[in-house]
This record gives structure tokens, C-alpha cells and sequence, in this order.
């Protein structure tokens, strides 16, 4: 599904969801990530960067809830490839240690 | 997906062949018009499930149409015609409401005054779409065919104004969990009246004429253009009143819009421009919207150390401006009390992420300044490093490492960092709606435009205004799309 320059693409691997992400993750498309993340039922997430070009402070926001859903049912959620321009960002907000595997 | 999808548009299919029949039959014979058509109310069907549900909808209702013809004993060969003539009929409204409700959210509802008319202009052109379609088809077998083209029209368009609206509702609420709203509540009800009306002009003509000449195309076409007639007034004062009722909402929200603002507003130190003879410091906060998420603050702790913060909440609009206040008080409460600066940063950030499902979070530049010494203790919690402008005019931005940012993760402990201003200094710390403003062709402001202004001002009043009216030049023509927050402060020692 595709939103507003955001394409997520999900896959199954083992007890691992793996959200495959493509664009940006704004103010607008944070909604449809939100509502993707609602979704997944097992408490081991991944995103996948590889093709991620961008975040805002909302992407960020997103990756806490995944963060704290994940953490509160005993698994892990971390993002995957990131390109230079959002490890710049999570560095910045001190966050790219508690994001990486 | 594509596997869910498939049974889907099958079910769709099957279902809208069946209604149709089901619906069509008991109308066949009940008002029956030229020797192999009549006036039915499914005529709604085809173009609005077909809009909805594309392809398969079309092809449902042109099966149905077919069954339906099929039984009441039409050739067969015309039968194979007419499912061509329902298919244009189907995929008009689909292809015309596609193409320009494109990337709306809610695409089906109709909720707004535009929406409404193109809603009605979509049913008339398919209509028209259909009639044109059908006269070309019906050329073949009857001689008045023209006649019938128009009976079409008028039919099919008076259906699709009064029984599309209330299907369309429908068919979103039941498909896409769409909440009814106020002007579409307005538009069923219009749909009764419509009904009703018609029922009452059906009935006259039922009156004044018997039922061998109602069969008539004359007197037929004549209820129609009553009705439509009828239908047009109905609609037009429903937009009124639709118009009326959405404007005076939108006020509503307004005036409440400026009074939060107004709040906020004052939740900041009332007087930005603050000085004794040891300092002087300028600040401001100018949000994108009405409310912003964006703020400063600045404080004496004692009458020698002074606070002073400038932050970035996550989100903007009403959202970010309710995290905002919360995010305010809180540091400013743990700031007072006078504890350590690293243990004010860690409490704010603990009592931040207590109930805050939605993970909203607040990166935070605090420093406090001892205004005997020039002694400078700061905490950079995930925000922009801040700029310095010594006294002999040299401007640098300091890049510490930072802290995270509030309100994300809970047991975190915050470092801070010392720097020493002495006489003249000035100290100049800001949001990225300074530094990442972008102008017309989508450069961003960056941070040598920031530090060539810094550097060529010394005071931090001018240096504040003259930030803002740069940024300002700099985007002319585009929408502002973050708060732009700064502050300045020059020690004097």
C-alpha cells in the first residue's frame, strides 16, 4: 500500500515481522505506519531502511511506539540500513543507539 | 493482499447481480415504458456501486440488467447490446470521479459543498453517458429511439440525484467505517423530501389522468421534469443550508483556535525581553499554525543563576501545543526547585513519559547560567547545538555530544556540559524551524545564513528580529510549515 510517499511493505520471517519501507516517513504518512504497527500481533518488529529516504520528528515518534509496544510484550523492535541523513537525525535526538539491532 | 482482494471483488460481483435482479423484477411490470423498459428505481445501482466498487460492480449490475431482460422475454442479441450500454453507464461516474478525487482521503464522502454538486454533475453525466448510449444501441430495433434516449435521461438522472446520495452514504459507512456527517445526515433527509415530493406529484397526474395515458411517453416525461425540476430546488436549498451550517462551524473552531493560542501565548514569559545589568535576553516563538509546539522559557533560580530553555515538541498543530504545555510546566516545576541540572532533565523526562501512549517527546536545549562567574552548565537533550558569538565577533556553532530527547524512553541519565561566557558573549539558541525554513525552490536556510546573522549582530534584540525577518524574506511565498523559535542572551558580566 502506498500513502503519500510512503510504501510499506510487510513480510513474515519466523517469530519477526519485518516492515519493508520505502520514502518518507512525515506528518502524514506516520498515520498509515501507526495504523501498520497496531496491527502487528508478535512483539518482534524490524524496519527495513534500505530504500527510507527520510524522517521527521514524527517517524521518530512512530519508532518509540514501536519501541515501548514491542519492549512492553518481552521482544525487541530495530531499524535496519539507515541511511546517513536519519542516523544523523536519531544521533541528534539520542536515539540511534536504543534503534540499532 | 492480491489473494484477499480476489474473493472480494467476486462477492462484490455476485451480490450486486443478485440486488439488482431482485430489485429491478417487481418494477418490470408495475410501471412498464415503451413495450421492453420502465421506470425503476435500481437504475441507482449501476453507477454508484460502480463508482464505489469499479469493475465488479458494473459487471454485477449488468448482469442482473441482463437476467432481468432475459426473463421478460427480449431477444437475446439485444440483451448482449444493452449489457454494453450498462457497462458505459457504470464505469462514466467511476472514470470521472477517479480522476479528480484522485488522492482525497475519504474519496466517497460527501461531505462538502463541491463535492455534493460533483457528485450530482458525475450522476447527470452518466446519465447523459447512458442515454447517448442507448439511443445508438436502440437505433437498431425502434424507430423513436431519441424519444426513449431522453426518457432515459430524465429518468435515469431524477433516480441518480435522489437515491445516489443516501446509497453512496451507505455503501461508505458499511465499506470504509466512514462516520455519517452532519451535511450527509442533511442529504438523506433531503432525500425523503424528494421522495415524498415526487410521490405527491405522481399522485396528481395519477388525478387528473387515467392510468392507459400515464403509459404515454408524454405524460410520463412530463412527471419527470416536475420531478427533476423539484429535485434541483430540494438540493439547492439543502447546499444553502449545508453551507450555512459548515461556515458557522468553522468559525466556531476558529474563535476556539484563537483563544488557545492566546493561552499559550501567555504560558510564556510575558516580558520576551528580559535584562538586568548582568545580562540582557531576547526571545520569540512564531508558530506555523494557530498553536504551535515550539517553545522558550527563561528564569531566575536564585538571584545569581538564570534558566533559560528553548524546545521542540514533536508534531505540530493543536497536537503538538497540548504536549507542549505539559512539557512546560513540568521542566519549569523541576527547574525551580532548584536540584541539579542533570536531575532536572532526568525528572522532567521520567514524568514526560508517564502516561504518553502516543509517545510525544520534546527535544530541549536547558542551560543555566551563573551570572557572577559566566559559568554556563548545559543539557542538550536531542536538540540543535547552539551558536556562540564571543565579543571580538567570532561565531561558532558549539556541537557537544547530546542527550536523548524527553519523553521517549524512561531511566535515562542526562550529561551535562560546561562552557564559560565572559563579557560581551552572546549566547543564541533556536528550533530547526530557523535553520531548516525552506524558500520556494526547496533550499533549506541552513546554518551559515544563521551564523552570518548572529555574527553581525550584538544585540540580542535586533539579532532575534533580524533572524526572523530574514527567514521570513527567505521563504516569502511559501506556506511557513514549523515554529520558528529562538533566543538570544548576552552576558555582560
Amino acid at each position: 500500500m502506498e500513502i503519500n510517499g510512503l510504501k510499506i511493505e510487510k513480510e513474515t520471517k519466523g517469530e519477526e515481522t519485518v516492515f519493508h519501507l520505502k520514502g518518507e516517513i512525515n506528518n502524514l504518512t506516520a498515520r498509515s505506519l501507526d495504523a501498520e504497527l497496531a496491527a502487528v500481533s508478535g512483539n518482534k518488529l524490524v524496519f527495513e531502511c534500505k530504500n527510507l529516504d527520510y524522517i521527521t520528528s514524527s517517524g521518530i515518534r512512530v519508532m518509540l511506539v514501536a519501541k515501548k509496544e514491542m519492549s512492553s510484550k518481552g521482544g525487541y523492535f530495530y531499524a535496519t540500513d539507515m541511511n546517513d541523513a536519519i542516523k544523523e537525525i536519531l544521533d541528534t535526538v539520542g536515539l540511534l543507539n536504543e534503534f540499532s539491532k | 493482499m492480491k489473494l484477499k482482494k480476489m474473493p472480494f471483488s467476486i462477492l462484490v460481483f455476485a451480490v450486486s447481480a443478485i440486488l439488482f435482479f431482485i430489485f429491478t423484477i417487481p418494477f418490470r411490470n408495475l410501471l412498464p415504458v415503451f413495450e421492453f423498459s420502465e421506470i425503476r428505481p435500481s437504475a441507482v445501482m449501476n453507477p454508484v456501486l460502480g463508482m464505489f466498487f469499479g469493475l465488479p460492480g458494473v459487471l454485477g449490475c449488468a448482469l442482473g440488467n441482463l437476467a432481468v431482460d432475459y426473463v421478460s422475454g427480449v431477444d437475446i442479441l439485444q440483451c448482449l447490446i444493452y449489457v454494453l450500454t450498462q457497462i458505459v453507464y457504470g464505469m462514466a461516474p467511476r472514470l470521472i470521479w477517479n480522476r479528480i478525487y484522485k488522492d482525497a482521503e475519504d474519496k466517497y464522502s460527501v461531505e462538502s459543498m463541491p463535492k455534493i454538486l460533483m457528485f450530482c454533475l458525475t450522476m447527470i453525466a452518466s446519465s447523459l453517458a447512458y442515454a447517448v448510449s442507448a439511443v445508438v444501441a436502440t437505433s437498431f430495433f425502434i424507430e423513436n429511439s431519441l424519444s426513449f434516449g431522453f426518457f432515459c435521461f430524465i429518468n435515469d438522472s431524477a433516480i441518480n440525484l435522489t437515491l445516489g446520495f443516501p446509497l453512496l452514504i451507505l455503501l461508505n459507512k458499511i465499506f470504509n467505517k466512514s462516520k455519517i456527517s452532519k451535511s450527509e445526515k442533511l442529504l438523506i433527509i433531503t432525500t425523503g423530501v424528494e421522495l415524498f415530493g415526487i410521490g405527491v406529484i405522481a399522485v396528481c397526474f395519477k388525478m387528473f389522468t387515467d392510468y392507459e395515458s400515464l403509459l404515454q411517453v408524454e405524460a410520463i416525461d412530463r412527471i419527470y421534469v416536475f420531478s427533476l425540476i423539484y429535485i434541483a430546488e430540494i438540493i439547492m436549498a439543502a447546499l444553502v443550508f449545508i453551507g450555512f451550517s459548515i461556515r458557522k462551524e468553522l468559525e466556531e473552531k476558529n474563535h476556539d483556535l484563537q483563544i488557545a493560542s492566546s493561552i499559550q501565548i501567555s504560558m510564556l514569559p510575558e516580558c520576551a525581553n528580559e535584562s538586568d545589568s548582568r545580562f540582557s535576553l531576547y526571545a520569540s516563538m512564531t508558530p506555523a499554525k494557530e498553536v504551535g509546539g515550539d517553545f522558550y522559557d527563561h528564569f531566575m533560580i536564585d538571584e545569581n543563576h538564570l534558566a533559560f530553555t528553548v524546545a521542540d515538541v514533536s508534531g505540530k498543530g493543536m497536537p503538538a501545543a497540548l504536549f507542549m504545555m505539559r512539557a512546560v510546566s513540568t521542566l519549569r516545576g523541576f527547574a525551580q526547585s532548584g536540584m541539579e541540572i542533570e536531575e532536572i532533565l532526568k525528572r522532567t523526562n521520567q514524568s514526560l513519559c508517564l502516561y504518553n501512549a502516543d509517545k510525544y517527546f520534546v527535544t530541549v536545549w536547558f542551560g543555566i547560567l551563573d551570572l557572577e562567574s559566566g559559568n554556563l552548565q548545559y543539557v542538550n537533550a536531542g536538540h540543535n547545538p547552539y551558536v556562540l558569538r564571543k565579543v571580538n565577533g567570532n561565531t561558532n556553532i558549539i556541537k557537544a555530544k547530546s542527550s536523548m530527547l524527553l519523553g521517549g524512553l524512561d531511566c535515562v541519565n542526562y550529561r551535562a556540559n560546561t562552557d564559560r561566557l565572559e563579557k560581551g558573549d552572546i549566547l543564541y539558541i533556536y528550533t530547526d524551524g530557523v535553520t531548516e525554513a525552506r524558500n520556494k525552490s526547496g533550499e533549506m536556510f541552513m546554518n551559515e545564513r544563521m551564523c552570518s546573522i548572529v555574527k553581525s549582530n550584538s544585540s540580542p534584540e535586533k539579532l532575534c528580529n533580524e533572524m526572523l525577518d530574514k527567514v521570513n524574506e527567505f521563504c516569502s511565498g511559501v506556506e511557513q510549515f514549523d515554529d520558528i523559535t529562538m533566543l538570544a542572551l548576552k552576558y555582560n558580566g
